[in-house]
């Protein structure tokens, strides 16, 4: 015989975005470290800033937290915007 | 890091082997198909900087090639097709249907490991002559992966769980409340934490249910059976509508056997108090559901205090548990939805059994009485709590306490504020009272009668 029995998973809301073009050169540059302050992310950031300022010449980093939360801090649209004036790329530590 | 790409500000993330899925998954749920990472061993959590470096620096080159070149390597895995609305499972006969069914339900995921019942158009017809609701109406989109839960697939989940078509009110009204930004449902469901959701419900619904708030409401067995039902609906509702799969966007370390259902109503027989909804502002008759996120329970076993702090002593003792998360976590700030820009307090909730709520009657404690006391009392030393907290996040949370360092062992409360203590009634005869930490704070519903 044969059941028919209904599918119980939600659609979810499509949200349509694209990824930022990537940089040509790193040379110059201010790239910014976002820690989201779990256990560990800072000593990631912290290498990986010392080994890209020891690789490229003149480039300049700068620790981000997220202005809002406990355990983990998040940035926020407002967050988003207010960085991408301060900087060209962004390496993240979410330390999971 | 979604919200920086879409602004024109290429990222890279580093993410621990068996986070990618989640990592993926999560990218599409904000928008952005191709979320550059590098993969790092495991994550950095428990390691000292000496530890963490190696693994920066083997990942360091292809870290670099993620912001340099075009993303031809990011494009996320495909989302497998998605299965029909109506999906036909043969059998020999009806029962073997049913269990083919539950092997191509537990292949994609979609139970919780027990046997499910099957969600035929007839079943959940009939559980939407439940509600007066229409079935395409959306009752809430849900955390963490934006899944739009309507009537009807609420209604299919009920089904599946075993629940019965006067439970669905229940639930609906249940999925509201964990739509609402304040629950923080996108934080603990996908957690490394085990989050479990509890569901209170107070009211004339409690008795029309029959809805057990006594002896062993939190089950199992016979007395919790629409108890069961109820939470585990809600379980299935977490994965199918919420998608917090386990492994893809609910990342718990171990789980938790409270995860698979927890229900109970207030038992208001024994309590000489207010009801818990009506302290919440609800109206007495009105028959509400309550949602609250729990890391933990701990007994309250206390068979010989006969005062009111003689049983909050123990109980004290039982909250100051360091190693739940929830347990001074307000040092670090709050929980938060940067999205809707909500930040909650953790809240803990004591579940009074009769017995010790009689010593609370005799001696005329108010819930405010019992809040105080607790909020004096359920201390730990600064040392104690900070050692596990990001230290960055407290400065950054609370610059007016930065004397604490100076004075390490002074006692600090383990919960923000005394309203943090939420009360109620349940249980049956014994000294055994529940401490239950929260994640967050309750979210209460009024249900459609």
């Amino acid at each position: 015989m044969t059941l028919h029995v209904l599918n119980p998973v939600a659609r979810k809301v499509e949200e349509q975005g694209s990824s930022a073009p990537r940089l040509s050169k790193l040379e110059g540059k201010h790239i910014g470290l976002y820690w989201n302050f779990k256990a560990g992310g800072d000593a990631a950031l912290r290498r990986a800033g010392e080994l890209l300022q020891s690789r490229y010449a003149g480039l300049q980093t700068k620790l981000y937290v997220g202005s809002i939360g406990g355990s983990n801090h998040f940035l926020t649209k407002d967050d988003a915007k207010r960085i991408s004036g301060e900087c060209v790329g962004m390496i993240g530590s979410t330390a999971d | 890091m979604a919200e920086l790409e879409k602004v024109g500000v290429p990222t890279v993330g580093f993410v621990a082997q068996s986070f990618e899925k989640d990592w993926q998954a999560s990218a599409r749920v904000f928008g952005v198909k191709a979320l550059p990472w590098v993969t790092v061993p495991r994550p950095f959590v428990g390691l000292d900087a000496e530890d963490i470096y190696p693994l920066v620096d083997a990942a360091f080159d292809a870290l670099v090639k993620r912001l340099t070149e075009p993303l031809a390597q990011e494009v996320a895995e495909e989302d497998r097709a998605r299965p029909a609305e109506v999906i036909a499972v043969e059998g020999e006969d009806r029962y073997a249907a049913l269990e083919h069914m539950n092997r191509i339900f537990m292949d994609q995921g979609w139970g919780d490991g027990f046997p499910l019942w099957a969600p035929t158009r007839e079943r959940v017809d009939a559980m939407l002559r439940g509600t007066k609701r229409a079935p395409s109406q959306t009752v809430a989109v849900l955390a963490p992966g934006k899944g739009i839960a309507t009537v009807e697939k609420i209604a299919v989940n009920a089904v599946m769980a075993g629940c019965r078509p006067e439970h669905l009110p229940v639930l609906l009204a249940a999925v509201e409340a964990i739509g609402d930004p304040r629950f923080m449902m996108r934080n603990v469901a996908m957690s490394t934490g085990a989050h479990a959701p509890l569901m209170i419900v107070n009211g004339p619904i409690v008795d029309k249910l029959g809805i057990n708030t006594g002896r062993c409401a939190l089950g199992p067995g016979a007395p919790s059976a629409v108890n069961t039902v109820l939470g585990r609906a809600i379980r299935l509702i977490y994965m199918n509508l919420g998608h917090a799969y386990p492994g893809h966007m609910d990342l718990d370390t171990l789980g938790s056997p409270t995860k698979y259902s927890m229900c109970l109503g207030e038992n208001m027989d024994a309590s000489p108090w207010e009801p818990f909804h009506v302290e919440k502002g609800f109206e007495r008759g009105a028959s509400v559901v309550t949602m609250f996120t729990t890391y933990a329970l701990s007994e309250v076993e206390d068979n010989y205090g006969t005062t009111p702090p003689a049983v909050l002593n123990t109980t004290s003792l039982s909250a100051c548990n360091a190693g739940v998360k929830s347990v001074g976590y307000w040092l670090c700030g709050w929980r938060a939805d940067p999205d809707a820009r909500v930040q909650v307090k953790d809240k803990h909730l004591l579940i009074v059994c009769p017995v010790h709520a009689a010593v609370y009657k005799k001696h005329q404690w108010s819930k405010q009485d019992v809040r105080d006391y607790l909020y004096q009392h359920a201390r730990m030393p600064f040392e104690q709590l900070i050692a596990k907290t990001e230290a960055a996040a407290f400065r950054k949370s609370h610059p007016q306490l930065q004397w604490l360092w100076g004075s390490p062992q002074t006692l600090i409360p383990i919960l923000e504020t005394p309203d943090c203590f939420e009360i109620m009634v349940a249980g049956g005869m014994g000294g055994r009272s529940t401490y239950s930490y929260g994640a967050g704070e309750p979210v209460s519903r009024l249900i459609e009668q």
